[in-house]
């Protein structure tokens, strides 16, 4: 917005208006209003503790709220804020009856190397919570890695290059299957299945345990579920691949709206056809994606899933950006069709 | 040796955090700083004597107020220990 457009809305709703719009506008940019206090105080943070301080809270509160809201991510997967409380005195009782941990950050140390050590303190404390204890430890480790790098992103490029050259190294040499399940996550984030299916699949599953003790069957089916997901990811568009999975945790299936020619000649018909099918045969959840020019036909398939009063299923819709193997990036949806109750 | 604590890091989507200018005032209020000057406490997980340079968290443990140091091990213990509970 320019400062012609500016003063043509100031002339013709008047100034009050324009300032009810601008804080209203700020409200909802909340996360993007954090970013810019960050990046201002860190530009002062080396003449002063206040904006050191402002620059590493507000730099990890705005990317952690605008990864979590962007991504749509329920409260089960993880916490979608992190206020930092910042201590200077404190009695010694209430910090006993408190239960929780003090951390320092000094201020010698590179900025970005605190703020990614806090993400990552949010993203291990905070994801999964209650649930992670019925998942594959490989499968969670990964998983974290894979959540901190999605949040230090909206962080800013000095972020992800201080994550990707010093944090992450030491992590995956800690253990080689952590390096491989890591690649294996970030392979099937490019393709919009990370959060969309497999964290929402876990926070399901081990949902469905929750109380009683884990089952090894699902620590097992975790590891097989990132399997399945990484073999889709990797296919190539000609390549015929197994889109479904069933056993005892895990009922899913995938459906990519890609044939071109299957639409010239019967429509959306196929489709549902396909979907009717799946759940006939027990499968509790099916993911639709539609990518690029195909999200009109995902969208056409999800209006008619949803308007069909018979149907006992509903079509969620879930934004990504897919990017394909040479690095291109296209808008994509991903339709989650589950049971309506 | 190390030893095991419930204390959390983030608690109601708060984290704690301590300034290294507001270190010292903290310590005292807590009442450890001449503890910490005169090498009496030790790190959680490794064992090292607790400096006011290395000093990475201050942790309620048993009652009482302890501290885990700055070491890479150490500090990844503490970042990752809420999901190894």
């Amino acid at each position: 917005m320019n400062f012609e457009i500016i003063k043509l809305l100031a002339s013709k709703w008047g100034v009050p208006i324009c300032a009810v719009i601008a804080i209203v506008f700020l409200i909802m940019q909340a996360e993007n209003v954090l970013l810019w206090k960050g990046a201002i105080c860190e530009f002062f943070s080396k003449f002063s503790t206040k904006a050191q301080k402002a620059a590493l809270s507000s730099k990890l509160r705005g990317s952690i709220i605008k990864t979590i809201s962007k991504l749509e991510m329920e409260k089960d997967i993880i916490p979608s804020d992190l206020k930092v409380e910042w201590v200077s005195s404190e009695e010694t009782e209430s910090f006993l009856t408190e239960d929780q941990v003090i951390v320092r950050i000094k201020k010698k140390s590179n900025p970005q190397e605190n703020l990614i050590n806090a993400t990552a303190a949010f993203v291990n404390a905070g994801m999964l919570y209650n649930y992670r204890r019925y998942l594959d430890k490989m499968v969670m480790k990964a998983a974290n890695l894979n959540m901190i790098r999605k949040i230090v992103q909206s962080s800013g490029r000095n972020s992800l290059t201080y994550f990707e050259e010093e944090y992450l190294p030491p992590c995956l040499s800690l253990d080689e299957e952590i390096g491989d399940f890591y690649i294996k996550l970030k392979d099937i984030d490019k393709n919009g299945m990370f959060i969309n299916i497999l964290l929402r699949e876990l926070s399901k599953a081990a949902g469905s345990l929750f109380g009683e003790d884990p089952d090894e069957c699902l620590i097992v089916e975790s590891r097989e579920l990132v399997r399945f997901l990484h073999n889709i990811a990797m296919r190539e568009s000609n390549e015929e691949s197994l889109l479904q999975i069933k056993n005892n945790y895990f009922k899913i299936a995938i459906i990519l709206t890609a044939k071109d020619r299957t639409l010239k000649k019967s429509g959306i018909k196929p489709y549902i056809h396909s979907i009717k099918s799946y759940i006939s045969k027990g499968y509790d959840t099916i993911y639709m994606f539609g990518i690029g020019q195909k999200i009109i036909t995902a969208q056409d398939i999800a209006k008619y899933i949803n308007e069909d009063s018979e149907n006992m299923y509903f079509a969620t819709q879930h934004e990504y950006e897919h990017v394909f193997k040479d690095g291109h990036r296209k808008k994509a949806v991903v339709y989650e069709i589950s049971a309506k109750y | 040796m190390e030893k095991e604590w419930s204390a959390r890091i983030m608690k109601n989507s708060t984290m704690k955090m301590v300034h290294d200018d507001d270190l010292e005032n903290l310590l005292k209020s807590l009442d450890v700083y001449n503890g910490v000057i005169s090498g009496e406490f030790h790190c959680l997980y490794c064992g090292k004597t607790i400096t006011i340079d290395n000093l990475s968290s201050i942790v309620p443990f048993e009652q009482r107020v302890e501290f885990t140091c700055d070491a890479n091990d150490c500090q990844e213990k503490l970042i990752k220990r809420e999901y190894n509970l």
